[in-house]
């Protein structure tokens, strides 16, 4: 087993998890297993936001349940501050769990319709012990929310009263009173309306700031991921394509899905839209059931050759050595596909 | 050249005239023939609400009470419904963000492309058929012969969405209303639906509304723009003047909002403070106005009319002269 060195936060070490199907007769015979995750790993710096993206069905949200152990894993391991999530007491992954927390896509289905919210606020508080008494609970319950930008007056209303945006911020001050080491947020900001999207996302960037939080940030919106991340793994298909420092991936992406899905990204900007090149991708993901050999991407990729559809590529360093991508191809990419469209 | 669409002063209420909420309040647009108008809103400005106005789809308690539609010479609002029965489908179409939902679960999609053909067309047997499948070549289903005998849950979100598609354009309609198209698609999908859009509109030279929050998917596809607040069309005209030069605060923020990926060191996102507005009751105001940050008391007291700033742009502000010069500097001072 691999241990984490101290500036690492998490370490994800060949995860894969695999979801047995079950077949629609009882007695029949099963269909197979659909590989979520099938052989990624990375590390999670201290401090830092890692951007995890990819379109659906490519493993990122499965690893993000997988880090909170919300799914069981099949094989690999994924430590948290040197300690292996696998082999912890459960007294351990209790202490563990408090400081791995996790936001959602949709706070509405994660808050209690009943519980107001002061009390869903107060809840781990309680739970971890955090503070004694009611009114330091309470004290800290307002803390809380003027953290996130709620006024502490809105403690004894209930979920139905705020807005999206807000729902989100009453997420966040959940996930907060546990003080945690490492958030999840797995699309904290795609169900929000752009306008109030960026005042989400400066909030986590300025909570962060303040209190020193690691984001592991989940997102299928390749502008807010770019925005946001110091560094990047670009998914496909249940495995790492391409992973490094946010600069490098973005104006040097040097695996063809990297390259097709920014080609793909919408820019608010005619000028720029009209001069641009795209790579359009032809066909579909393929069944995460019955995945192509080799290379994932081969039935989609605009370069593969023979040996793409033999041999799956390792992660290779770039010339730089700030970021590592799967594809054999790699070294030449630069004269087979542009590398951004936009200027 | 005379538009095929003229909405004037189109108002669509739910609920009564003091606390109903004015869904669409006062808009007037025009579409020319091929046109790609887009129209551009967060949630509740109305935008949804107006595009299904324009075949009459609005249901109860909603309800239009004001203006008119024109399509090519003829009153939508004065139809019968017979009569705009025959519009839909066959004229005008409409696609939604969810095509699950639009299609029906338990016939095959062949039989819900022959149906519509059948319908609008008088279309029957291997004639329909054949149409089916060069219909779904169209929009770029492979093997469409072997296809037409299954099922929509066979079907991928993207590849429902081409169906819905085909069944849209079966008719070879004039105008097609496209809401929220690619919303629910993963990126790479979201640029082979929109190319298809694009193919299918240069075929039949058919005018689009495209109805989105993505001000990236409008800057791509749409030749003219409206961008609607609160039930309002707040700012209209080419593409290019709108994102060359916005003259309205809201589009100016939804813009400073908007992470962009061709501009990787910006340091920040300048959010609109506050949150969308519910178009409830009368408004003798501004929208807007509590969330602008150039907003004055005149803004407060007078609702202003969307009025031509320059040439093919509008913008309904009081200050729309001054919004280069205002916001570009206050550009700072916009807080969290």
């Amino acid at each position: 087993m691999r241990t984490a060195p101290p500036e690492m936060i998490a370490s994800i070490s060949d995860l894969h998890v695999h979801f047995p199907v079950r077949s629609p007769f009882l007695f029949g015979k099963s269909p197979g297993v659909v590989k979520a995750v099938d052989g990624v790993s990375f590390d999670i710096r201290r401090g830092e936001t890692l951007g995890l993206v990819g379109e659906s069905g490519c493993g990122k949200t499965t690893i993000g349940r997988a880090i909170l152990q919300l799914n069981a894993i099949t094989s690999g391991s994924i430590s948290f501050n040197g300690e292996d999530l696998a082999t912890s007491s459960p007294e351990a992954m209790r202490k563990l769990r408090r400081r791995i927390q996790l936001i959602f896509q949709d706070p509405y289905a994660s808050l209690n319709p009943r519980m107001s919210v002061g009390r869903a606020i107060a809840e781990p508080i309680r739970l971890h012990n955090l503070r004694q008494g009611e009114a330091a609970i309470t004290d800290r319950v307002k803390e809380l929310l003027s953290l996130v930008g709620l006024a502490p007056t809105y403690m004894s209303r209930y979920p139905h009263e705020f807005s999206g945006g807000q729902r989100q911020r009453i997420g966040i001050a959940r996930a907060l009173a546990c003080e945690p080491d490492l958030i999840v947020c797995d699309e904290p900001v795609s169900a929000l309306d752009v306008s109030v999207q960026a005042q989400v996302v400066n909030l986590l960037q300025d909570l962060q700031a303040r209190l020193g939080l690691t984001y592991l940030f989940i997102a299928h919106g390749l502008s807010v991921i770019q925005h946001i991340s110091n560094r990047v793994a670009v998914m496909y298909l249940g495995r790492v394509a391409e992973i490094g420092e946010r600069r490098e991936v973005y104006a040097n992406p040097r695996h063809p899905y990297t390259r097709s899905l920014l080609s793909a990204v919408p820019i608010p900007d005619p000028k720029v839209e009209r001069a641009r090149r795209r790579i359009v991708l032809q066909g579909e993901l393929p069944s995460p059931l019955n995945p192509p050999k080799g290379c994932r991407f081969v039935t989609r990729c605009p370069i593969a050759v023979a040996h793409c559809a033999q041999e799956a590529p390792p992660l290779t360093p770039s010339a730089s050595g700030s970021s590592m991508a799967a594809c054999w191809r790699s070294s030449e990419i630069d004269d087979l596909l542009p590398r951004f469209a936009a200027t | 050249m005379k538009p095929i669409l003229t909405v004037s002063g189109l108002k669509v209420r739910f609920g009564n005239e003091q606390s109903g909420v004015r869904a669409v309040d006062d808009v007037s647009f025009t579409v020319g023939k091929g046109e790609t108008l887009g129209v551009v809103g967060e949630s509740g400005s109305g935008k949804s609400v107006t595009g299904l106005s324009l075949i009459r789809l609005i249901s109860k308690p909603g309800r239009v009470v004001g203006g008119s539609i024109d399509f090519d010479g003829r009153d939508i609002l004065a139809m019968s419904d017979s009569e705009i029965r025959d519009v839909r489908g066959r004229e005008i179409s409409m696609i939604f963000q969810d095509p699950m939902t639009s299609l029906n679960p338990v016939l095959t999609i062949g039989r819900q492309i022959t149906e519509i053909l059948e319908v609008q067309e008088g279309m029957r047997g291997g004639r329909a058929k054949a149409r089916a499948i060069e219909l779904l070549s169209l929009v770029g289903i492979p093997s469409p012969e072997r296809r037409l005998g299954d099922y929509p849950h066979h079907f991928s979100g993207g590849m429902r969405q081409r169906v819905m598609i085909a069944i849209a354009v079966a008719c070879k309609p004039r105008l097609l209303i496209a809401d929220e198209p690619t919303t629910a698609l993963d990126v790479t999908i979201q640029a082979q639906i929109l190319d298809i859009l694009k193919n299918l509109q240069r075929e039949f030279g058919m005018a689009l509304i495209l109805i989105t929050h993505d001000l990236g998917v409008v800057a791509g596809m749409a030749d003219r723009i409206a961008v609607m607040y609160g039930g309002r069309i707040v700012e209209q005209g080419s593409t290019d003047c709108v994102f060359e030069e916005p003259r309205m605060p809201y589009t100016v923020g939804l813009l400073r909002s908007t992470p962009r990926l061709d501009r990787p060191d910006e340091d920040r996102l300048t959010p609109i403070r506050g949150l969308p507005a519910e178009p409830v009751g009368q408004a003798n105001f501004c929208r807007f106005a509590p969330r602008c940050d150039i907003a004055q008391q005149l803004c407060l007291r007078e609702a202003p009319p969307l009025r031509q700033v320059r040439p093919d742009h509008m913008a309904a502000c009081h200050f729309a002269e001054d919004v280069p010069t205002l916001l570009h500097t206050s550009s700072e001072a916009i807080a969290l």
